[in-house]
């Protein structure tokens, strides 16, 4: 865990050279500098999802957005007009060999880090109609089961999304550092 | 029901053309077992065919079109038994409202006559043909990607989690370099107004639209092959999940065509019921479209007056079955459970709420000037929407008259006093109108059925499906079912074999609407062609099947 985390601090200095001083200040034990802290933490409190898929669960999507008690917990809008602001795509609904390159496009465009809901069975295991997986073309995080799930499985997703955006724990990432590890410490 | 009074100088109507058809056509139509109420089914089979029989096929349909007045051709489908392929068409006489069922037997040609140049509903359904069938049709054009589901059965163990590269599709050619202004433009499928319904191409340039390109699939399923491995038992689950604007009409219309076929009649009180679901359904579908198109154009408070309406239903909906989709109420010789203490009042009250807001609602936007500019683009005559064969809220607002409900009354829709609102010229603010209006018709019938709510069960429970279907599984006969659902005629043609099916086609109205879009956005400005596209009332797993 240390070691990847070191990783992702270093590269991320690079990336930023007028800030490496300011993050090399504000170093804290577990290896994730206060800084990066605080930006992930802003981040939660804002989420910018985009919603992809005509399912019968996106109509219970767009409910979060309504006049409906439990919606109060939801603070975003479920409908950002550019993708390019966005970093969380929520799938639902069907997903197949037509529409893939179509969601691949749309993810690539999304702000870096990637976060991934997949609500619904349709979208997170193809089953229903023995269709595509989402986590065959991307990396999920949150999995939303239930056909459709209900409110409070959606309300609950969402929390523990926010949780994860806090932490600064995308699944994304994470694959793209095992990728740059060498073997060996791939396997620790 | 059978003898609906109004109907009866119809039917002899009817009568007369039948007597001409069989005169004319002699012994190659045969009686079949659909007819059902106020409705005429005749089917014939008609030759297999050989290259030369081409412009007797075609002579055969024009015949059918000029002298017999079928002018809308409202279905096709395929129905494969062993070697043998057959092709239904589904005509409409709307005059006597005399409905005609074609049966074609093709063998392995090269091609399949088309019917473009009779029908322009038909370069649709051919097209769903070459797609999701492999057949080809002469004079159709071709697709540019076909949706079949083949290639997406790849086996699960090579399944990798990780980002992969996949195929991108490039926009056509501009046809004439030369003129540079000229564009292709894409829109959707992901991106917000179409939300994964259908990619559009539009060929244009700043003010015009030249031409469009309708590409669709993005949602399929390949739901009517799927049921065919299914035992009956499990179609009613699958059903629910058909549409997504609603799921009361498409379980509903299954359970009715069992029932027909196995000869279930509905107890008195489950029949008020279902009319009261019917309704309800209509008017969640029918806020959930003005919703859509309010907050498309802008209108954004009443676009959340219109999502607090929909959680009204979705409140009532609760109340009776726990859900509020994909709800499992319904059931063959009934519904599964009894109205709840006191669900009547509350949905009086409930309606009567929704009918006030939705005045309001309806005042400030339909007198309003920017919406009278925005919404009178892209008018349809009736002529041209008979011919793309349009159905529902869509037709009437181009001043056709015709609604299942009262041509064809079932439970108790020729008792009840309601009508059909209709428009002028078919723009979008007359298919934003006529569904408002449909909206304050349904509440009156459900006033009207929950007044006079008849006592007694909501089901039989004596009902033994394996001892009916032991009955019925001598004979298999084609069933046919449709039903006034919220954006038109939902219909299905099924066969039964033993305790599956081995023919099951859905007539999804939305596909048929779709194809008329090209037409009517041609000439307008790209910006009101996604708001003409909003108002068609396109619902993409529908559609997309
Ligand atoms: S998981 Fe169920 S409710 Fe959700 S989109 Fe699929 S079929 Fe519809």
């Amino acid at each position: 865990m240390s070691k990847s985390s070191k990783k992702s601090n270093s590269s991320s200095m690079e990336k930023n050279e007028d800030l490496s001083q300011l993050e090399g200040i504000a170093q804290v034990a577990n290896g994730r500098s206060l800084f990066s802290k605080i930006k992930s933490w802003s981040r939660s409190q804002l989420l910018a999802p985009f919603t992809v898929g005509a399912g019968c669960c996106a109509r219970e999507i767009m409910r979060l957005e309504g006049p409906n008690p439990q919606s109060h917990f939801i603070r975003e809008r479920f409908n950002h007009e550019r993708v390019e602001y966005c970093d969380i795509l929520i799938v639902s609904g069907v997903i197949n060999e037509k529409l893939s390159p179509y969601i691949l496009r749309v993810y690539e465009k999304m702000m870096e880090p990637k976060y991934c809901v997949a609500v619904g069975t349709c979208s997170a295991t193809g089953a229903i109609f023995d269709t595509m997986a989402i986590d065959e073309l991307i990396p999920v995080d949150v999995y939303i089961p239930g056909c459709p799930p209900s409110m409070d499985a959606l309300v609950g997703g969402i929390e523990i999304l926010r949780s994860k955006v806090a932490k600064g724990e995308s699944r994304a990432e994470l694959l793209k550092l095992q990728a740059n590890q060498p073997p060996e410490e791939a396997s620790l | 029901m059978n003898n609906i009074n109004g109907l009866n100088t119809q039917s002899n109507q009817s009568n007369l053309l039948r007597d001409a058809l069989y005169r004319r056509f002699g012994t190659e139509f045969k009686s079949s077992h659909i007819d059902r109420g106020a409705i005429e089914w005749r089917s014939t089979l008609f030759y297999p065919w050989k290259d030369n029989l081409k412009d007797e096929f075609e002579s055969f349909f024009n015949e059918l079109k000029i002298d017999f007045n079928f002018h809308m051709l409202v279905d096709i489908s395929l129905e494969k038994k062993g070697h043998e392929k057959i092709l239904h068409y589904g005509l409409i006489n709307l005059e006597n409202y005399f409905r005609l069922l074609v049966s074609v037997k093709i063998n392995d040609g090269p091609f399949i006559p088309g019917l473009k140049h009779l029908w322009k509903s038909a370069e649709g359904l051919e097209k769903e043909l070459e797609e999701r069938h492999g057949l080809r049709v002469s004079n159709g054009s071709p697709s540019q990607q076909r949706s079949l589901l083949k290639k997406i059965k790849k086996e699960k163990s090579e399944k990798r989690e990780g980002i992969r590269k996949l195929p991108e599709y490039q926009l056509p050619i501009t046809p004439n370099q030369h003129d540079l202004q000229k564009k292709w433009y894409q829109a959707g499928p992901i991106s917000q107004p179409l939300k994964g319904r259908a990619r559009l191409d539009f060929l244009a340039d700043t003010e015009k639209v030249y031409d469009c390109q309708i590409e669709t699939g993005f949602c399929h399923r390949g739901f009517e092959k799927m049921m065919l491995n299914k035992p009956i038992s499990e179609v009613s689950f699958f059903m629910e999940r058909l549409c997504t604007r609603d799921s009361v009409f498409a379980p509903l219309i299954w359970n009715e065509a069992l029932e027909q076929r196995l000869q279930v009649s509905v107890t008195e009180k489950a029949q008020a019921i279902r009319m009261v679901w019917m309704e309800m359904a209509r008017i969640e579908g029918h806020l959930s479209y003005l919703q859509e198109l309010t907050g498309e154009l802008g209108f954004l408070i009443e676009s959340s007056a219109l999502t607090e309406l929909i959680e009204q239903v979705y409140h009532l909906y609760n109340l009776h079955s726990g859900k509020n989709q994909n709800f499992s109420i319904f059931t063959v010789g009934g519904m599964k459970k009894d109205l709840p203490m006191g669900w009547a009042t509350e949905c009086l009250e409930v309606v009567k709420y929704i009918y006030k807001e939705l005045e309001s609602i309806q005042s400030k936007v339909i007198r309003n000037k920017s919406w009278m500019i925005l919404t009178a683009a892209n008018p349809m005559s009736a002529t041209s929407a008979l011919e793309f064969g349009l159905t529902g809220p869509n037709l009437r607002a181009c001043g056709v008259n015709y609604d299942l409900r009262k041509r064809r009354p079932r439970y108790y829709y020729s008792d009840v006093d309601f009508q059909v609102p209709l428009g002028i010229d078919g723009t979008t603010y007359d298919r934003f109108l006529v569904r408002v209006e449909e909206i304050k018709q349904s509440i009156k019938i459900i006033n009207q059925v929950l007044d006079h709510l008849p006592a007694g069960k909501v089901n039989d429970p004596d009902i033994d499906m394996e001892e009916l279907f032991k009955k019925a599984s001598d004979t298999e006969p084609l069933t046919y079912n449709m039903i006034e659902s919220t954006e038109g005629e939902l219909g299905i043609l099924m066969r039964t074999k033993g305790k599956g099916l081995s023919h099951f086609h859905i007539r999804s109205p939305s596909y048929v609407h779709l194809h008329c879009f090209s037409n009517l956005v041609k000439g307008d400005s790209v910006a009101n062609a996604l708001s003409a596209f909003l108002s068609l009332g396109i619902d993409a797993w529908e559609m997309d099947r």
